[in-house]
């Protein structure tokens, strides 16, 4: 049995609590219907609309300026994934604070992450930010600006910071929200050296694969903490 | 483009219910977070505050004032739809912390603006006074920002205010005794001081509701706390700000000024844009405003039955400066960081009140948020992990150098 079995407790958000009570809520339905014609599929024409509206005006967000003169087409996606990384990166330095307060605060268990595990995989998302400081910099980039990229990885990451963020949430919920992360950013890094593979941009994927390498593992310890937990065989088949 | 107070119309009231809006058009693609200019955003922020104080005042009038309501009603409507345009122009993708940054700049960049252009003293030196506050609280979410969530916040700052530590939030805590100010004379007082008291009340309640609403969407504890802290003292300059107004003015008095100041700030922003498509919002509003301030004329010669010139001058003083006020802010930090005030007087914070200080040490007893979230911060260019930067950091360490 896990570890970290949640309350059962007063949660009132399903239809169980209220079984008469919804009955009544059915029947409202019956008696007063939709005031208008059509289905959930409104939404999407409508989101059709207005994306094409979107399209006719500026984008969401464009590149920040370089420091190549005619920069290509290939070094702009390049420094845009790199971008991503680099902003991943540094708000993962400060989800593994993060996590390290839950592990201060809730402790850890038989086969959880001791606090010296959690600061190994905090210094290393650094390392990565600072060579990837380095890559944009050098590539011609601008390291403190957001690229397209980057916002949009920010914009889904905010869930996870949310998660690690709340002192209601265990060091399990955390590691979980974190493992989400992981595995963005484990697909980020594939993403960022296939195309400098794919571009012709060789001098950083030495480092690139050495990151590459100690995300697979952040992945696995992740994978195991929270299987550990769970008093469950950790299957690393998928 | 000359604005004629006591003679434009704009676009009639009627027509602006009946046939200038629909949802989509309300409804509109929003300016991008990366890519637009930072006074774009603060232009955005500080006219969404304007119609948010519009709507608060139009809707305290018809509280007081029966045979007003429909007549409020019509143009609060209007008002309401402005509201919407304005503010469903800033991009889902600013996070609500981004926004708090941008609402600080504003508060810091407009406020300075203000301050620099208003003829009374005393009340320039009130502008100051709040000033250095609301630029300590930037450094604080700041500081929030890139601790919590890995971000810097001059990704929305653009360079154009400094980041650093102001009057510090934790000795802003004042007992309401030494919140309030004097007034202006409305007879007396030039129409500037009249405008600018307007324009900041507006930005800082504008300020306090926002906090008020997002403090509890955050989950870190750090947060929280933070919005709490800052929250109370919004509270405070918004108290402070709307002391400087003249009491004895009358409603309509009052509304006639509260449309005027639309117009002002409509037509500064206009004067300022540099995106294309805001500028024609900018235009849209100037037009619906004149068209406020003329019915609102004609109802004051009506019910009031007085001429409109004893409140309005005929044109507009020189518009709101949408610029960085970077040196002058670091001159009023360098001068007046240790004011603080008794009643209505600046003092040095060792003449207090001791009811301020028995107050401000109650609130801290177990802490304080804003000291301890940016304990030693440094801000520094894509955060302060960084740390191959120098003492004094210069642009090689901070941005690439060469040809662009």
């Amino acid at each position: 049995m896990s570890t970290h079995v949640p309350p059962v407790g007063p949660n009132q958000t399903g239809i169980l609590d209220h079984p008469e009570l919804t009955l009544e809520m059915l029947e409202a339905t019956r008696l007063f219907p939709p005031s208008s014609e059509g289905s959930d599929d409104n939404l999407a024409e409508l989101r059709l609309e207005y994306g094409k509206r979107a399209q006719q005006g500026d984008p969401a967000g464009s590149m920040p300026k370089t420091t190549v003169a005619n920069p290509s087409d290939e070094l702009i996606v390049l420094l845009d994934h790199l971008g991503a990384r680099l902003a991943f990166e540094r708000t993962g330095v400060r989800l593994y604070d993060g996590l390290i307060a839950k592990h201060e605060a809730y402790g850890s268990w038989e086969g959880g992450p001791s606090r010296s595990e959690l600061e190994q995989l905090r210094d290393e998302e650094y390392e990565h930010f600072s060579m990837l400081r380095r890559a944009v910099r050098e590539s011609g980039g601008d390291p403190t600006a957001i690229t397209p990229a980057a916002n949009l990885e920010l914009l889904i990451g905010s869930g996870v910071v949310a998660a690690i963020a709340d002192p209601r949430l265990d060091l399990l919920q955390s590691l979980e929200a974190i493992m989400v992360a992981e595995l963005a950013d484990h697909e980020g890094w594939h993403v960022l050296i296939d195309l400098a593979q794919e571009y012709g941009f060789s001098e950083w994927l030495p480092e690139f694969k050495r990151a590459l390498n100690q995300e697979e593992d952040h992945l696995e310890y992740v994978r195991r903490w929270i299987a550990a937990a769970q008093n469950r065989i950790e299957d690393s088949s998928h | 483009m000359t604005i004629h107070l006591l003679k434009d119309e704009g676009i009639p009231l009627d027509r602006q219910l009946l046939s200038t809006f629909t949802w989509k058009n309300l409804v509109r693609i929003p300016i991008s977070k990366l890519d637009s200019d930072a006074f774009t955003k603060i232009r955005t922020i500080l006219m969404n505050g304007i119609e948010m104080e519009s709507l608060v005042f139009q809707h305290q009038a018809a509280r007081m004032n029966r045979d007003l309501q429909y007549h409020l009603a019509l143009v609060r409507r209007a008002e309401k739809f402005q509201q919407t345009l304005v503010n469903w122009l800033l991009p889902p993708d600013m996070t609500p912390l981004e926004t708090t940054i941008a609402y600080e700049q504003v508060a810091i960049e407009i406020t300075a603006a203000v301050a620099l252009a208003e003829p009374d003293p005393y009340l320039a030196q009130v502008y100051r006074f709040g000033l250095l506050e609301d630029f300590d609280h930037m450094y604080r979410y700041s500081a929030l920002m890139d601790r919590v969530e890995g971000k810097d916040a001059n990704t929305i700052v653009q360079s154009y205010s400094d980041i650093v530590p102001g009057r510090p939030t934790r000795v802003e805590h004042r007992h309401p005794h030494d919140d309030l100010r004097l007034g202006y004379d409305a007879s007396e007082a030039d129409p500037r001081t009249k405008l600018h008291q307007l324009i900041i009340m507006s930005a800082e309640q504008q300020t306090l509701n926002y906090y008020n609403n997002i403090g509890p969407t955050f989950s870190d504890p750090a947060a929280r706390l933070l919005y709490a802290e800052i929250s109370l003292i919004e509270e405070q300059h918004v108290t402070q700000y709307e002391s400087i107004g003249d009491t004895t003015l009358g409603w309509m008095d009052k509304w006639l000024l509260h449309e005027a100041n639309e117009v002002y700030c409509y037509w500064s922003c206009l004067e300022a844009e540099t995106d294309p498509n805001v500028r024609k919002v900018w235009e849209l509003m100037l037009d619906l405003e004149l068209g406020h301030l003329h019915f609102v004329r004609e109802l004051y010669k009506t019910i009031e039955r007085r001429d409109p010139a004893e409140i309005l001058p005929e044109t507009l003083p020189e518009p709101l400066r949408f610029v960085s006020h970077r040196e002058f802010v670091r001159d009023v930090l360098r001068t007046e960081v240790e004011l603080s005030a008794r009643g209505t007087e600046f003092v040095h914070r060792t003449e207090e009140t001791e009811v301020t200080r028995e107050y401000r040490h109650q609130l801290n007893s177990e802490g304080s948020p804003s000291e301890l979230i940016a304990a030693g911060y440094v801000w520094r260019p894509g955060t302060e992990l960084i740390t191959d930067l120098h003492e004094r950091p210069t642009l090689e360490h901070a941005i690439p150098t060469g040809s662009e």
